[in-house]
């Protein structure tokens, strides 16, 4: 009796840990990818400031399934910890991101039009204003002060694929599986490791669209003009605000 | 003699060789530049390298020339990769990707279709009202919208008899006290003699339906264009409330094709004869195809307000407003032309009630979340009680995604705004576009 008793104590003891258990598939990375893709991120983590170029298509689904691909071409260039400035053209429209530590800008070139904004102190905190703003900045992984936070945390698995041929030279190629998504990654390893392409695949997204980013012209050495980060508006822009999503009227009056 | 033939045809022969050779090294002399027109744009010549002053270098002094606008940017999106961010996707959970999947079928059935009208209608939550006006809200429109329904009512008897198809396509009975269940049995009835009509044409024209299905396709193909940019524009990893806006907006677009489709199953089957299908029908009958397609690109692409036509598109409706006998079709309203010879297309007056929103309209929410239809400046709401889209005075809080060309650039106390027509559109950075919004000033 004394056996069943405990018996039935140990299953209730074991029953709670079982329950709370998660059902998130548990990462699963080889070393070798992890290895590569973290010296990359060191790179970019440790860089004071670097420019780099973004020749970037991506995928709309249409409600008829029918998919279209746009470009976007980005030139991007950060001074940690409080300066940033991205040069966009796109299918879509052209477009200027402008951060001084102080101020955030938002120019439209096609309407020549500009919002400008107080801004927070660090690149990482105006990146999330950006998002309040529902304004979207692609590749903001570089960007940020933790570029490789979705490999540490989200990463269901990763695989060292083995060096691929890439625009004349082989490089490494690592695949990421993600909850939602699929991510292929190409670096370019040696004494300054880079990344040179990113291929994301929303697996979980109508259609599955792909978004594609090459990456050239990497400098951790750039030379920036005095000014490169302040924001001039052009003969004629006008100056407008941003428009918090759902705001109803309020303060269209004036 | 035979010498001067022989010179005759090396003449010809001579003359011959020129003309092919011009013709065949003309377009390649004369062939514009890769970039040159707006085609085939050099990315790597539209940048400046080196840092900064980037923004001064593009203003140029003065508004730069508009570039070639995408034409299948404003078409209602399933999804996109544009984010581009390893970070978010990561975060991204599978469940709310799935939700956002479920969306309705694109053309659901005949019966299905009886079903679900109705019963979004009737919902209370406005957001289930697709382009419904409000009891309790907007007096005013209301006031106004309804005043010209009378003056239109008090109109209608005066003017001469419409045609027969917008008698057909008004309701018998559109009486708030018959309520919403006689219009859905009218409707279940109408589907089923829709379908009964559509069974028995077919068994005699099949080729018909094909050239249906075609037509059918053409209208959304064509429905895609100006659609709304402000919800494509939205982020990718947007919260749930987004999702639902989303998936309502393509419910309600979804809708607008249903309604289209049963309009014009009416015009087919019904047609001007008042049954809906004729044994004596032949390729020419089917003219109405075609000209859905074509009035739909008329009123869409080529829709610029003072254009002369000669006529309007075959199947326009009459309708009267300020005693004015406007023609309605696919979005746009002609009006007769001044000189008192063809028509003028005009912007949509204000009291206007047709059967159908524009087909290729976007969505828009008011700032109480009522949906309009918006087109090229105009606002359609759905009137419950008269079974009818009504155009009404743009409402103050309601954004829009584009203007249409006439505007201008106006200053009222350091703030910019665009008027079109009386109405005052304060430009602001929603999302990732410019967004224009109707304000009062």
């Amino acid at each position: 009796m004394r056996d069943l008793r405990g018996i039935v104590t140990g299953a209730l003891l074991l029953i709670p840990p079982l329950l709370c258990t998660e059902t998130t598939s548990p990462r699963v990375v080889d070393a070798e990818a992890d290895r590569v893709m973290e010296r990359a991120c060191a790179q970019l983590e440790s860089a004071p400031a670097f420019s780099v170029t973004a020749d970037i298509s991506y995928d709309d689904v249409l409600e008829s399934g029918l998919k279209v691909q746009y470009r976007r071409y980005n030139e991007l260039v950060l001074d940690r910890p409080d300066h940033l400035f991205i040069d966009g053209e796109s299918d879509k429209g052209s477009r200027n991101i402008v951060y001084d530590g102080k101020t955030l800008t938002v120019f439209n070139r096609d309407k020549n039009m500009y919002v400008q904004v107080p801004a927070p102190d660090t690149i990482d905190a105006t990146l999330d204003k950006l998002e309040e703003y529902g304004v979207s900045v692609p590749l903001d992984d570089l960007m940020s002060s933790q570029p490789c936070a979705w490999l540490h945390d989200g990463v269901q698995e990763g695989f060292y694929g083995g060096r691929h041929y890439l625009d004349g030279s082989f490089v490494h190629h690592l695949l990421f599986r993600v909850a939602a998504a699929d991510f292929q990654v190409w670096v370019q390893g040696g004494e300054v490791p880079v990344i040179r392409k990113v291929l994301i695949e929303y697996r979980e997204k109508e259609g599955n669209p792909r978004y594609e980013a090459r990456l050239s012209d990497w400098n951790f050495r750039p030379t920036i003009d005095a000014g490169a980060f302040s924001f001039t508006p052009p003969e004629g822009a006008d100056r407008i605000d941003f428009r918090a999503a759902n705001k109803t009227g309020e303060g269209d009056r004036p | 003699m035979m010498y001067q033939i022989s010179e005759w045809k090396s003449a010809r022969v001579f003359l011959s060789s020129v003309m092919a050779t011009v013709l065949l090294i003309g377009p390649v002399l004369f062939a514009p530049e890769p970039g040159s027109d707006g085609e085939g744009v050099a990315w790597a010549g539209k940048f400046d390298k080196g840092g900064g002053g980037k923004a001064e270098k593009r203003g140029g002094g003065g508004k730069m020339t508009m570039p070639q606008k995408s034409k299948i940017d404003r078409k209602p999106r399933a999804s996109s990769a544009k984010q581009g961010s390893m970070k978010k996707a990561s975060k991204e959970r599978p469940g709310a990707q799935q939700q956002a999947k479920a969306r309705p079928q694109a053309k659901p059935q005949a019966m299905a279709k009886s079903q679900a009208k109705p019963q979004q209608r009737t919902s209370d939550s406005p957001r289930d009202q697709p382009f419904t006006r409000k009891a309790d809200g907007k007096p005013q429109q209301q006031a106004k919208a309804s005043g010209s329904r009378e003056n239109l009512a008090a109109r209608d008897q005066k003017m001469p008899k419409q045609t027969s198809t917008q008698q057909v396509a008004k309701k018998p009975d559109t009486s708030r006290l018959q309520g919403g269940q006689d219009r859905q049995t009218q409707r279940a009835d109408r589907d089923k003699q829709v379908k009964e009509g559509r069974q028995q044409y077919a068994a005699n024209k099949q080729d018909i339906r094909s050239d249906r299905k075609k037509a059918a396709e053409e209208l959304q193909q064509n429905r895609f264009d100006h659609q709304d940019e402000a919800r494509e524009d939205r982020q990718d990893w947007a919260d749930q409330s987004r999702e639902d806006r989303q998936k309502h907006q393509r419910q309600m677009a979804n809708e607008r094709r249903d309604l289209y489709e049963d309009i014009y199953d009416d015009r087919r089957y019904w047609g001007n004869n008042d049954y809906y299908w004729d044994d004596d029908d032949d390729d020419d009958n089917n003219g109405w195809l075609w000209g859905i397609g074509g009035a739909v690109i008329g009123g869409v692409a080529g829709y610029a307000i003072g254009a002369a036509v000669n006529e309007p598109p075959e199947g326009t409706v009459a309708v009267p407003v300020g005693g004015v006998p406007y023609q309605y079709y696919g979005g746009a309203f002609y009006e007769p032309a001044p000189s008192g010879t063809g028509y003028v297309t005009t912007a949509a007056p204000v009291g206007a009630q047709v059967e159908a929103p524009p087909i290729d309209c976007t969505i828009v929410f008011g700032p109480e979340d009522e949906g309009y239809c918006y087109f090229q400046g105009a606002f359609f709401i759905y009137d419950d009680s008269a079974n009818q889209y009504v155009v009404v005075e743009p409402p103050a809080g309601t954004s829009v995604t584009y203007l249409p060309p006439g505007y201008e650039e106006v200053t009222v106390a350091d703030t910019k705004y665009m008027k079109l027509g009386g109405t005052y559109y304060r430009p602001y950075y929603e999302g990732d576009a410019v967004t224009y919004v109707v304000s009062e000033v």
